[in-house]
């Protein structure tokens, strides 16, 4: 089955967070595929680069990145969600006069329309609150 | 985006407008989405019936008036919007109180609407 999730959890502070990277793993060693994954609210923060994981801690964004690499799954951030928490791509960073940029590069910043056509065009669209 | 055969959305509207972003956030899905689907429903149930409560004023707390938000719904040819009538009556708001273009329904209508939905989002 083709899946999207929808993460509207917060990135360090919810266990949401961690579900759905846990769903999205489980699916795919079931031979499901994880199409998209669409970073919404306070999830966003899920795909800063800076985030630096205590050494006993999962690394939340690395771990979704493993899985980027590994199953070709795409990850969106909100575009108007990413600004305004300070999460930015190097041309976001340029169109808004910003000296540093820090989205990690398995993240994608995008519009809420590809949350939209992923909940059109996948079998099943699996919310993480 | 290419042509899709639409399926049948719903996106239900559970926190209140004020305290978190959630519901902004929820708000502008529902813009977006009405952009690419001829059909959108939007139910407000729980606390997100204080979503649209009429008159709001946020002079002291410097947030955007949400009934303000939701008055672009018309613009977005969003005409399906319905509030929980057992979550307006456990807050005491009646439909005087809300914005206009806002049907009260039954827990039975509600769980018709949620049953015949192909998709929820859920905020």
């Amino acid at each position: 089955m083709n899946y999207a999730l929808l993460v509207l959890s917060p990135a360090h502070s919810s266990q949401g967070a961690r579900s759905a990277l846990l769903f999205a793993r489980a699916a795919v060693a079931r031979g499901h595929k994880i199409e998209r994954v669409f970073f919404y609210g306070d999830a966003v923060h899920a795909a800063s680069a800076l985030i630096v994981a205590p050494q006993d801690e999962v690394d939340l964004t690395s771990e979704w990145a493993t899985l980027v690499a590994d199953n070709g799954t795409e990850l969106l951030v909100c575009v108007g969600a990413s600004l305004r928490r300070g999460l930015l791509d190097e041309t976001e960073a340029k169109r808004y006069s910003k000296s540093q940029y820090n989205l990690h590069p398995a993240f994608e910043i995008a519009g809420l329309g590809q949350l939209v056509e992923a909940s059109q065009t996948c079998d099943r669209l699996i919310t993480f609150s | 985006m290419p042509e899709l055969t639409q399926k049948n959305i719903v996106i239900l509207c559970q926190q209140p407008p004020y305290g978190s972003a959630t519901a902004r956030e929820g708000i502008e899905l529902c813009l977006a989405a009405s952009v690419y689907l001829s059909e959108l429903k939007v139910v407000f149930t729980g606390d997100g019936v204080w979503q649209l409560v009429r008159g709001q004023d946020t002079t002291n707390s410097g947030n955007k008036q949400h009934d303000k938000l939701l008055a672009a719904f018309p613009l977005y040819d969003i005409d399906l919007v319905y509030a929980d009538q057992s979550a307006l009556d456990a807050r005491e708001l009646s439909p005087g109180n809300l914005i206009d273009g806002v049907t009260a329904i039954s827990a039975e209508e509600l769980a018709a609407i949620l049953a015949n939905a192909e998709q929820v989002l859920s905020l």
